[in-house]
């Protein structure tokens, strides 16, 4: 083989991998395609197939420390997550809670989506409410940490370095939505540390004594992949997207964020103390589900 | 009792050396008798305890006191919060008092001062302990951050600790030379002690007078300083947007209950100290008058406050704060609310207002009452808010509807207090409690889940057991479902296949099953690949070149999947037919109008024919999926054609591309066929450089210029002060050597 070949390698061993297992990842990042972008590979066969780039799926990278912590730091360059939670939707089915705590290693004590039930007054119909971190654009736990512990990334979401959290837990106390949550005891950790060969998640795994929360699931969105609990919902109640290409998907389908927000009177919450959430949420209105489909007995019942 | 004042005024003016040796005898430091062997050995008892109880903190982690998510701040944190409170009384008596003249203030100085210098000590100690990682202290010096209030509040505390030991060390001085020049004690170590401390203290003028100006810079210097220990301290719950600590008035609140509490801690030790040390004639009961009214118009003041801070919410009523205050009134606080505000605040204020009310045991009474209403005081600020968040407490267990402080958690706390108490009675056995020198020279002075039901489990269980008894030749193989896909991709062409098995009403994916794909013929010609399938039951194979050949002479392709001899899944074949086809697109642009056409051709007997009446899906592609554009009615025309007009309102990537996909959907003759192409059309976006911006939740680089400029000059200035404070230190200490080299 060529040198061309060889600069290739990661890629050609994806690409080897491929023709056996490959899980079917053809998406792109806009820009990215371009006609012709074709690449050759060896396949198991040994014969040289011709393949669009744009079905190659990218070997994780192992990066030493630093510019893992760099790049935990900084976040996606040009994207703005955004989140949209329609509410009408939502029979309490948990299924994203449950997704959400097996794929970090959470117990139900330390849930970082949590489905609520709400009721704005006396009169009005109560609700189910599905809250994450709001990843707000002015995120009152990121002015309150004294370590740079929580920080702001340029993809709009709020993180959190484990390593560098000293567990002051004034974070907590600064956010309005309760999303925070500390390990309060070792046995509640589970020794696997989840993606741990992904850059985005490096130091931000559950460690005794330090603050954790709903990361947005930047290791995902690295891969073009949705976060677990908009996947997880069989309602189609979570949106997911980038606020810079005003798009968002439930899975299912893909719509543009502004006319979501337009038609649907898309809402934050306690919008008044000016955090700006970049989680949306569109009123319960002509819901699909009756209230009473959410309680307890119901559930349970539905799952015998 | 004047009298006596003014006798030991005479004869220390007049430097009688018997009369100054008889006062030295009075206030030096002595042995522990009996109850005072007792008092320090309990105290030491109680702190070992303390240590002891948070080794087993440092071990399990804070899980072992009661504070979880909500209640994530309790005892250690209020008190703390006490702890910076009763600091500000060294403030209060040698810098206030002082600067105001009152000079009957001069004897309870060094009280005062001890007071403040082991309370900010150990204020500092809780606040480590309260850290779930404490190993990582190192990073508030390393990654601090000016833009929180807890580095303004690291920055303060230290400052006013170093403030508040050297003003308990400047008066100390001259005593320390007269100790060492009168005392009857033969403790050689303890002597070598004072002689370091009197620095070459002669008595000179020149000493006396930079003494005097130190301690007047001191006196200046600290008050702001201690106004900012517990302001910034009050910021740590007012810069939040909680009920109960989003108030305007956290400040001055704070700062008012500091010297009330402060001043009733004063008032203890005197009165401990007068009846320990027999020190009648130096602590009169006209000290405890003068600090009684003192003590009076600090509980007015803190009473005044308090209304302000109940009232004015109560009044309204806001959503977010009625739950907090009612619990407060009348709900699960209330008994202790109303007890700190009747019993801290209202009873001492009736009591000390009549002259009989100021005298010792009246007053050591209602000061106790003051100090332990303080305590609660702080304790009822920090928890009842965290305890009513904006979103309602749901989804948690149990035990994080409430708190209550865990035996070990309450051990730490009283540790911590009997370390302040060991402090001041350590600092006790060493120097003179009351300052010897001072009224004399210096005249003027002075913060699940569901349970299955038991039915259900029992039927696992014996489900389970039953199946560990069944040989292994039961195991059933299943019936797989297969769905293979023919997929185009521009001209990249690839099959994509999905095993699934049935289990009840849901299907499960089969992972790790072996597919052998064949074209055409189920022979060893016919041949493509094997796919093993992922965890969700996929798999791809793409068709290698060396088929396109073979291809281009057919008009249709025979895709076979076959599953064959696996161990879980029963023999299955599934056979696709495509007939090949193409599709082009084409971007057409006429002035602002935007148009995407879409052609659908089949190939027959080599020749491309369009293909009318199928549907077309339109897309434009964006990062999590593609976002239609053609309303769902695209079908091609005669000329196999279709026209969408582009929409003019979809945001392009930075370079101002966008990618247009057009789709021909699991159609039974041609599969799945994909055709993707770039333009620049729409605007570019305007991605916004966050990370640049200097704001208060920006990193510790990009902290705004305000506050850097702010928090540097005052920084600075309090410390250039300290540095020359000490430089005085070393100035009054070479004078006196120079004296005694001369002599």
């Amino acid at each position: 083989m060529k040198g061309k070949h060889i600069i290739n390698r990661r890629k050609f061993l994806s690409g080897l991998g491929l023709g056996l297992v490959a899980s079917i990842n053809p998406i792109k990042k806009p820009g990215e395609a371009k006609n012709a972008d074709f690449v050759e590979l060896l396949s198991p066969e040994g014969e040289v197939v011709s393949v669009n780039k744009s079905l190659l799926k990218e070997v994780p990278k192992y990066l030493p420390h630093k510019a893992i912590n760099g790049d935990l730091r900084k976040g996606i360059k040009g994207r703005k997550f955004v989140m949209v939670i329609d509410l009408s939707k939502c029979k309490r089915e948990r299924k994203c809670q449950s997704a959400c705590n097996k794929m970090h290693n959470l117990t139900d004590s330390k849930n970082w989506v949590k489905v609520y039930k709400m009721q704005n007054n006396d009169r009005s119909a109560p609700y189910w409410q599905p809250t994450i971190c709001m990843h707000c654009d002015e995120p009152p736990c990121v002015k309150v940490c004294p370590v740079d512990a929580t920080f702001k990334r340029q993809d709009g979401i709020v993180h959190i370095d484990n390593n560098r959290c000293i567990g002051c837990r004034f974070c907590m106390a600064a956010c309005p939505y309760s999303t925070r949550v500390f390990n309060w005891n070792e046995e509640l950790i589970s020794n696997e540390k989840p993606h741990s060969d992904n850059f985005h998640y490096v130091g931000a795994h559950s460690q005794l004594g330090t603050v954790e929360k709903c990361d947005f699931c930047p290791q995902m969105a690295a891969d073009g992949k949705l976060p677990l609990c908009v996947t997880s919902c069989p309602n189609g109640v979570f949106y997911y997207g980038d606020e810079n290409e005003d798009a968002v998907t439930n899975g299912d389908e893909t719509v543009q964020l502004s006319q979501l927000l337009k038609d649907k009177g898309g809402y934050r919450l306690l919008e008044d103390l000016g955090t700006k959430p970049r989680v949306y949420y569109l009123p319960p209105v002509n819901r699909l589900f009756p209230f009473e489909a959410g309680l307890e007995e119901n559930i349970s019942s539905d799952e015998e | 009792m004047k009298q006596v004042w003014k006798k030991i005024f005479h004869q220390m003016k007049n430097r009688l050396p018997r009369d100054i040796s008889n006062v030295v005898k009075d206030l030096e430091p002595r042995k522990f008798g009996k109850v005072g062997l007792i008092w320090t050995i309990g105290l030491a008892i109680v702190f070992i305890a303390g240590a002891i109880s948070y080794t087993v903190q440092i071990r399990e982690g804070l899980g072992i006191t009661a504070m979880r998510d909500y209640a994530s701040w309790g005892i250690y944190i209020s008190n703390f919060v006490f702890f910076v409170a009763i600091s500000l009384v060294g403030s209060l008596i040698s810098a206030i008092l002082y600067l105001s003249g009152a000079k009957w203030g001069a004897v309870l100085n060094r009280i005062a001062e001890i007071i403040a210098v082991s309370s900010i000590f150990f204020a500092a100690v809780i606040v480590i302990v309260d850290t779930g990682r404490p190993d990582r202290l190192w990073h508030l010096i390393v990654y601090g951050r000016l833009q929180s209030p807890i580095i303004w509040d690291v920055v303060v505390v230290a400052t006013y600790m170093v403030l508040s030991i050297l003003l308990l060390f400047f008066p100390l001085i001259e005593d320390m030379h007269l100790i060492n020049k009168y005392s009857v004690t033969n403790n050689k170590w303890l002597k070598k002690v004072y002689n370091f401390l009197s620095f070459h203290w002669v008595d000179s003028p020149q000493q006396k007078e930079i003494i005097r100006k130190s301690i007047r810079i001191l006196a200046i210097t600290i008050i702001p300083v201690a106004f900012a220990i517990h302001t910034v301290t009050s910021w740590l719950f007012a810069t939040t947007y909680r009920p109960g600590w989003d108030s305007t008035n956290f400040g001055a609140y704070f700062v008012s209950g500091a010297f009330l509490a402060g001043a009733a801690c004063v008032v203890i030790a005197m009165y401990v100290y007068r009846r320990a040390y027999h020190l009648q004639n130096y602590i009169t009961k006209v000290h405890f008058d003068r600090m009684g009214k003192l003590t009076v118009l600090l509980a007015l003041l803190y009473l005044y406050f308090n209304v302000n801070e109940y009232l004015i919410p109560g009044f309204k009523m806001k959503s977010g704060e009625s739950g907090h205050l009612t619990e407060l009134l009348t709900g699960e606080y209330s008994i202790l609310f109303w007890s700190v505000i009747i019993l801290g605040m209202i009873v001492p204020i009736v009591v000390m207002i009549s002259k009989k009310g100021r005298k010792p045991l009246p007053m050591l009474i209602v000061a106790i009452l003051i100090v332990v209403g303080a305590w609660f005081k702080r304790f009822l600020i920090v928890t009842p808010t965290l305890l009513n968040p904006f979103l309602p407490i749901q989804d948690v267990p149990d035990s994080y509807h409430h708190y209550f402080p865990t035996v070990l958690e309450s051990l730490i706390t009283l540790g911590s207090l009997a370390g302040v108490l060991l402090v001041m009675t350590g600092f006790t056995r060493l120097f003179p409690i009351i300052p010897i020198a001072e009224p004399i020279d210096y005249e003027e002075r002075l913060n699940v889940k569901g349970k299955k039901s038991l039915v259900s489990k029992t039927v696992i269980a014996t489900l389970f057991v039953l199946s560990l008894t069944l040989p292994s030749k039961a195991v059933d193989k299943s019936t797989a479902q297969m769905r293979l896909d023919y997929n185009k991709i521009d001209s990249s062409s690839y099959v994509t296949l999905q095993v699934r098995t049935r289990d009840g009403r849901k299907y499960l994916p089969a992972e790790g099953v072996i597919v052998n794909l064949f074209l055409n013929e189920e022979s060893k010609q016919g041949m493509m690949g094997n796919v093993i399938t992922n965890e969700e039951g996929k798999g791809i194979y793409i068709l290698p070149g060396k088929f396109y050949n073979a291809y281009d002479t057919l008009t249709e392709w025979n895709f076979i999947a076959r599953i064959l001899g696996d161990s879980n899944l029963e023999d299955q074949r599934k056979y696709l037919k495509v007939k090949k086809a193409e599709l082009q697109m084409d971007l057409i642009q006429e002035d602002s109008l935007h148009q995407v056409l879409v052609s659908l051709y089949e190939h027959t007997n080599g020749h491309l024919i369009p293909v009318p009446e199928i549907q077309i899906k339109i897309f434009v592609r964006r990062m999590f999926g593609l976002l239609p554009i053609d309303n769902g009615y695209a079908f091609t025309d005669d000329q196999g054609q279709v026209v969408v007009n582009y929409p003019n309102n979809i945001p392009a990537d930075t370079s101002g591309n966008v990618s247009i996909v057009a789709k021909v959907i699991d159609h039974d003759d041609f599969g799945n066929i994909t055709i993707e192409q770039n333009m620049k059309w729409g605007d570019a976006v305007n991605v916004e450089d966050i990370l640049s911006k200097r704001t208060l939740w920006s990193t510790r680089s990009k902290a705004p210029f305000w506050l850097i400029v702010a928090a540097n000059s005052v920084i600075l200035g309090i410390w250039g002060v300290i540095i020359y404070l000490v430089y005085q230190l070393v100035r009054v200490n070479r004078i006196g050597k120079r004296q005694i080299n001369i002599h």
